[in-house]
C-alpha cells in the first residue's frame, strides 16, 4: 500500500522506467491512470461495454509485452494507450460487426432526483445522443469522442490519429453538424432513429 | 470550433460527457491484466531493453551459424563422388519396426484398397502392397498421431467465456455452437467458437 501511494506522484516516464525494470506496482499505477480513458473510449466508439473491456485487457496486455521497446520521449502514455485502444476497436468491430448495434450503452444509474420524470428525459437524451454518436462514421465518432466527450487539445488527438490538426478540426467540424442536423431532426421525436440504424460503421 | 448554428448541442454533449466520466471499469479487468503480467513475469520476458551484448549475440551467433553451413557445403563438393553402389549401401542409422495400432492398420488397408482401385492394372508399391500383418517398416518410431474427432456441440455464452474463448458479451443469454477436438480418451483438446445457435436446442439443426 505504501509503495503504491508513493507511486501516487511519480511522473509517467519514471513508472515506465521502474515497470520496464519489473516493478509490477509501477505497472498497476499506470493502468490505474489510464484504465478508465482507455475502457470509456472504446466502449464510446464500440457501444458495447464487453467490448470496451476486452479492449482495455488487450490494451494493457499488449503494452505490458511492448514495455521494453516503449519510449517515453517518443510519445506520451495516454497517446501511446489511446492509439492501440482506437486500434484495438475497429479490429473488434470489424470482426463482429454484425454484432453491434444490438447492445448500445445505456445510461446505468439508477435515477435519483427531485424532479424524476426530468430525469428521465435527460436520461432519454443522453441515451438518443450516444445512440447518434455510434452512428457516425468512424473517423468522425472518434474525433468527436476524444475532442467533445474526452476534452483531449487538437495536437493530442492528432497525434494519437496520426493525422494532421486541421484534420482533426475538419472532422470535428463535420461530425458536430452531423449530431446537431441528427438531433434537431428528432426534436420532439424521441424515437425517430430506429435502433437497428445504430450499427457502427468502421 | 463550433459555428454558431451548432453551438446549442455543446449542453447535450457536456452533460454526455460527465455522464461518461462516472463510468467504472469492471474489477476483472483490471485482475486480469495484473494476471497477465505475472505470466508474462513468469516466463521470463520483458525484461528490460536488451542490452548491447544481447544485441551482439543476435548478430554473431547467426553468422556464425551461416559461415558453418558454408563451409560445411565447400567440403561436401570437394569430396570424391562414391561409387554407385555406394548410395545402395544400407544406412547406418537402424530401421525401427513399430507395431501398428489396430485403428491405424484398418485405416492403411482402407487406404491400400483405395490406391489399388484408383490404379487399375498397376500393380500398388511394394510398401503398400504387401504390409506385414500388424508392422510397418518406418525410418523413425511410429508415433501414432492419435485419434482426433471433430465433435460439435452446444454450450452457453459464459460457460465458453470461462473457457478462455474470446466472446462478446459473454453475459447474453443463449447458445453458442463450438467445436471441440476430441481424443480416442474422451479428453477434449481444444475447442472453439463455430456460431451462435439462433434456434433453440429442440429443433436445432442435424449435426
Amino acid at each position: 500500500m505504501s509503495a503504491s501511494s508513493s507511486l501516487h506522484d511519480e511522473p509517467d516516464a519514471e513508472l515506465v522506467r521502474r515497470a520496464q525494470a519489473g516493478e509490477r506496482e509501477a505497472f498497476a499505477e499506470i493502468y490505474r491512470r489510464y484504465h478508465a480513458v482507455v475502457y470509456r473510449f472504446a466502449r464510446m466508439m464500440s457501444g458495447s461495454p464487453a467490448i470496451g473491456e476486452d479492449v482495455t485487457q488487450d490494451t494493457f496486455t499488449l503494452f505490458l509485452r511492448e514495455l521494453h521497446r516503449y519510449r517515453p520521449a517518443c510519445s506520451r502514455i495516454s497517446t501511446y494507450l489511446y492509439g492501440v485502444a482506437r486500434n484495438l476497436t475497429r479490429s473488434a468491430l470489424r470482426r463482429n460487426r454484425r454484432f453491434v448495434g444490438l447492445e448500445i450503452a445505456e445510461d446505468q444509474e439508477p435515477i435519483a432526483s427531485s424532479n424524476p420524470a426530468n430525469a428521465l428525459e435527460r436520461s432519454r437524451e443522453r441515451s438518443h445522443l450516444r445512440r447518434v454518436i455510434a452512428e457516425l462514421p468512424s473517423r468522425y465518432r472518434e474525433v468527436v469522442i476524444l475532442c467533445a466527450i474526452h476534452g483531449l487539445p487538437y495536437a493530442d488527438v492528432a497525434a494519437i490519429l496520426g493525422t494532421p490538426v486541421g484534420t482533426v478540426r475538419s472532422r470535428l467540424s463535420r461530425g458536430r453538424r452531423i449530431i446537431a442536423k441528427r438531433l434537431g431532426e428528432v426534436e420532439g421525436r424521441p424515437n425517430a432513429v430506429p435502433r437497428r440504424a445504430a450499427r457502427c460503421v468502421v | 470550433m463550433s459555428h454558431e448554428s451548432e453551438a446549442w448541442i455543446d449542453e447535450p454533449l457536456k452533460a454526455l460527457a460527465a455522464d461518461d466520466a462516472r463510468v467504472r471499469v469492471p474489477a476483472r479487468v483490471q485482475g486480469a491484466v495484473l494476471r497477465e503480467w505475472d505470466q508474462h513475469r513468469a516466463l521470463g520476458k520483458g525484461r528490460g531493453a536488451r542490452t548491447p551484448g544481447a544485441r551482439l549475440a543476435w548478430i554473431v551467433v547467426p553468422a556464425a551459424a551461416a559461415a558453418l553451413l558454408a563451409v560445411a557445403g565447400l567440403q561436401r563438393e570437394s569430396a570424391p563422388l562414391a561409387a554407385p553402389d555406394a548410395a545402395l549401401a544400407p544406412l547406418g542409422d537402424p530401421v525401427y519396426v513399430s507395431p501398428i495400432p489396430d485403428s491405424l492398420s484398418q485405416r492403411l488397408g482402407a487406404a491400400t484398397a483405395v490406391a489399388a482401385s484408383s490404379v487399375e492394372g498397376s500393380a500398388p508399391p511394394p510398401a503398400m502392397a504387401a504390409p506385414s500383418p500388424g508392422y510397418v517398416i518406418v525410418p523413425e518410431p511410429l508415433v501414432d498421431p492419435g485419434g482426433l474427432h471433430v465433435v460439435r456441440a452446444r454450450m452457453s455464452r459464459i460457460a465458453l467465456a470461462t473457457l478462455g474463448v474470446p466472446i462478446v458479451n459473454p453475459d447474453l443469454d443463449g447458445l453458442v455452437e463450438v467445436e471441440m477436438l476430441v481424443g480416442d480418451d474422451g479428453v477434449a483438446q481444444s475447442i472453439r467458437h463455430a456460431a451462435l445457435v439462433n434456434e433453440p436446442w429442440e429443433t436445432g439443426r442435424e449435426r
